[in-house]
């Protein structure tokens, strides 16, 4: 019974594997880069790589400079330490507000965004690229498919996968304390990778499991609406404002004016004691209903819970200031382990590194599986076997070349050509297409090309960035400007990384194994 | 600085806890101190001595980051360093065990320092 | 697959008032039924498919989905009534 037990959660273990280990490489690979995803924009956006702001800062001013009471909608993200800028959303039509998730049904086609310096109040150029907080982050979570939250259900269902992958294996994987750290490096390669596959496992298994838990738990009205559908008679809003303490009034299409918003953020400061308003919302703006929605820091602690407080527009007096309730709060709480929006350097490389291990982890079980077909098959190729390389291939190092013509795309493109950021992503998704073609057209060769191709690639950012921008590694580092500086290291060491990977592979069994192929040693003679 | 140093240290003490750990297993034993014709596991005393010691390193580490970080961080950053000490861990059995290999020689040599008699008495008993 | 996740939706459907009846706020419970939902769903998710009969996971699932509708359909009509 236990026997067919571990050879039912094998089978489930491999195939589920097999079937979307590509796809959850590329999921944990994005959540990887959106651990630095405001780092990744200062390096895409040099405009606002500014040195964090001390001097004082006015909303008032932000307000009047983008006519914001002649909008009717109005968001002011203040300077924090990681994005030095202040960015206004402004919308001049009206914004329908529909779907589950709050702020983000609305289309952005119809928003104006205004980058403006802190120190000096000076608008800065529009940045022309949609950077790591708007592509590599949204395609870790809805692949940029938005229609009917189409994207949270598909990356949701490879999430539960990812779990039932983490059970399965635990059940599969026999004496996971006696083997717990062994890895038999000496051994043939498909040990190998079968002793990395494991010890990744087993030793990430707590940072794997939160993550995954922990992302599907975000969006658990999505994934299970039953009981809020229930409860509130279907109405999502009631749900959110009842749940998370938040307040809505309709407009009244009378006019009216707006009270200063530096004494309402002030209010605000002084009414939670700790932490910065991070996020100011002027709802209805000139309207005499009209009421301003202060969200606190992430920055202090785990939850993501703003404590919001809502003031009237007119008067400037606390309207609403509620707080969630103790479930509500350790579902936030769950949410903020994996959003990580807390200032805590350490935890978000740690976040960082480990997310990489778990990259390493899909990859090296997708390794194991194509090394024992091989087996399987005496050494020839099976076609089934090749589809599943060419795709593994385009998936693991495909991903990680087209990440880095996306940031090649971004510091060749002058800032005055139109539609800078469509280019970008189309030079992504370009690439990556043209990854798998590669992969499938040279199977034997297309690990080391490509591992050979992210060196160059990576090495090309670094010293592009340094041409444009004049930012180079020395003086990011003695300035202190460490965003910067960091993803350009993160880039020379990945860098290294594929040279190393790139050499090992042509040691590897799986290297020699290409030379028994007789038209490729032809070709080598040749 | 603070976070730096705190990750430090913390980090040392569970690289240190999990290598351990595993010095307790034979597996590990055999593979740092093979050559030298020790025995093929760590006397039992010794093996439970290197088990308290560790417990106490991964135990000493989650008070000192909660002490240090709060409970709610300090909880996360324990958990996180745990991982990463083991990995550590792994990583130095599979391609340094000379580092480790003072550390299980002085836990040897401790060994052999007892008489023969006695230690023979003691499987005896 | 699907199946499992019916079934979980059904029992979410009704476990929150089976909360709500307990004691825990109404908003509350709408958050903690579909959470433990994700969890609940791994477990019948290693179950069906660590099942080695195929009628005996069929049944069940037949049987918990039947049940869950049961309790479900129930309390809607119970609501309905009292609002």
């Amino acid at each position: 019974m236990a026997g067919r037990f571990r050879e039912s959660m094998l089978w489930v273990h491999t195939w589920v594997g097999v079937v979307l280990g590509g796809f959850l490489f590329f999921i944990f690979w994005m959540g990887t880069l959106a651990v630095f995803d405001q780092e990744i924009d200062r390096w895409m956006m040099p405009m606002t790589r500014l040195s964090p702001a001390q001097a004082h800062y006015s909303a008032d001013e932000a307000w009047r400079q983008t006519w914001g009471a002649a909008s009717k909608d109005w968001q002011i993200y203040p300077p924090t330490e990681r994005t030095p800028v202040a960015i206004v959303e402004v919308a001049r039509e009206e914004i329908r507000r529909e779907g589950l998730l709050p702020g983000q049904a609305e289309s952005n086609a119809i928003k104006e965004f205004h980058y403006i310096d802190p120190s000096t109040g000076a608008q800065l150029p529009d940045p022309g690229t949609l950077g790591g907080q708007g592509f590599f982050f949204p395609l870790h979570w809805n692949l940029l498919i938005t229609t009917n939250d189409a994207g949270i259900w598909i990356v949701g269902a490879a999430g539960m996968a990812m779990l039932l992958l983490i059970v399965s294996g635990v059940f599969v994987h026999r004496q996971i304390f006696a083997n717990f750290f062994t890895l038999r490096a000496h051994k043939k390669s498909g040990r190998v990778l079968l002793d990395l596959h494991n010890v990744l496992g087993v030793l990430g298994l707590p940072f794997h499991f939160v993550i995954t838990f922990s992302g599907l738990a975000i969006w658990f009205y999505l994934y299970f609406p039953a009981a809020w559908q229930m409860a509130y008679g279907g109405s999502h809003s009631a749900f959110y404002e009842e749940t998370r303490a938040r307040f809505r009034r309709p407009a009244i299409e009378a006019p009216g004016e707006i009270a200063s918003l530096d004494a309402m953020i002030a209010k605000a400061e002084e009414t939670w004691g700790a932490g910065k308003a991070e996020f100011v919302h002027v709802w209805h703006p000139a309207d005499a209903n009209a009421f301003v929605e202060i969200y606190r820091s992430y920055a202090t602690d785990i939850p993501l819970d703003p404590r919001v407080i809502y003031f009237d527009g007119a008067t400037g007096e606390i309207l609403h200031y509620d707080f969630v309730r103790p479930i509500a709060k350790v579902q936030r709480f769950i949410a903020g382990l994996h959003f990580i929006r807390f200032r805590h350097w350490t935890l978000r490389w740690i976040y960082f590194v480990l997310g990489l291990t778990g990259c390493a982890l899909i990859a090296t079980g997708a390794l194991f599986w194509l090394e024992s077909r091989r087996k399987l098959h005496a050494g020839g190729s099976s076609p089934s076997i090749r589809v599943v390389e060419g795709l593994t291939i385009g998936a693991v190092t495909g991903v990680v070349l087209a990440t880095a013509a996306f940031l090649i795309a971004n510091r060749v493109l002058p800032l005055h050509v139109e539609n800078r950021a469509r280019i970008e992503v189309w030079a992504f998704f370009l690439v990556w297409a043209a990854t798998f073609l590669h992969a499938w057209l040279r199977p034997s060769r297309a690990w080391s090309e490509q591992c050979w191709a992210i060196a160059v690639a990576g090495a090309t950012a670094f010293v592009l960035n340094w041409i444009t921008t004049g930012d180079h590694l020395v003086r990011t580092v003695s300035e202190a400007n460490w965003p910067v500086a960091g993803v350009d290291c993160a880039l020379l060491t990945g860098s290294a990384v594929a040279i190393w990977t790139a050499l090992a592979l042509g040691r590897s069994p799986a290297g020699r194994r290409i030379d028994r192929e007789p038209h490729e040693s032809a070709a080598r003679g040749a | 600085m603070r976070d730096l140093a705190l990750f430090l240290v913390g980090f040392a003490a569970t690289y240190a806890g999990f290598v351990l750990l595993a010095l307790a297993m034979s597996r590990h034993w055999r593979g740092v101190l093979g050559r030298e014709g020790a025995p093929a596991t760590p006397r039992s005393g010794a093996a439970l001595a290197l088990r308290a010691m560790a417990v106490a390193l991964l135990g000493g580490c989650l008070w000192l980051v909660v002490h240090a970080d709060g409970p709610s961080f300090g909880a996360t950053l324990w958990v996180v360093l745990l991982t990463l000490g083991a990995l550590a861990t792994v990583a130095t059995l599979t391609w340094r065990p000379a580092w480790v290999r003072p550390l299980a020689r002085m836990l040897h040599g401790a060994r052999t320092d007892v008489p023969q008699a006695r230690e023979l008495d003691e499987h005896g008993a | 697959m699907a199946g499992g996740w019916l079934l979980c939706s059904l029992i979410v459907s009704w476990a929150w008032a089976a909360f709500v009846a307990l004691g825990i706020e109404r908003r509350e419970a709408v958050i903690l039924t579909p959470l433990l939902a994700i969890l609940l769903y791994l477990v019948v998710l290693t179950w069906a498919f660590g099942e080695s009969s195929f009628t005996r996971l069929c049944a069940a699932m037949a049987l918990g989905i039947a049940v869950s509708f049961g309790i479900q359909h129930g309390l809607a009509s119970h609501l309905g009534l009292r609002s």
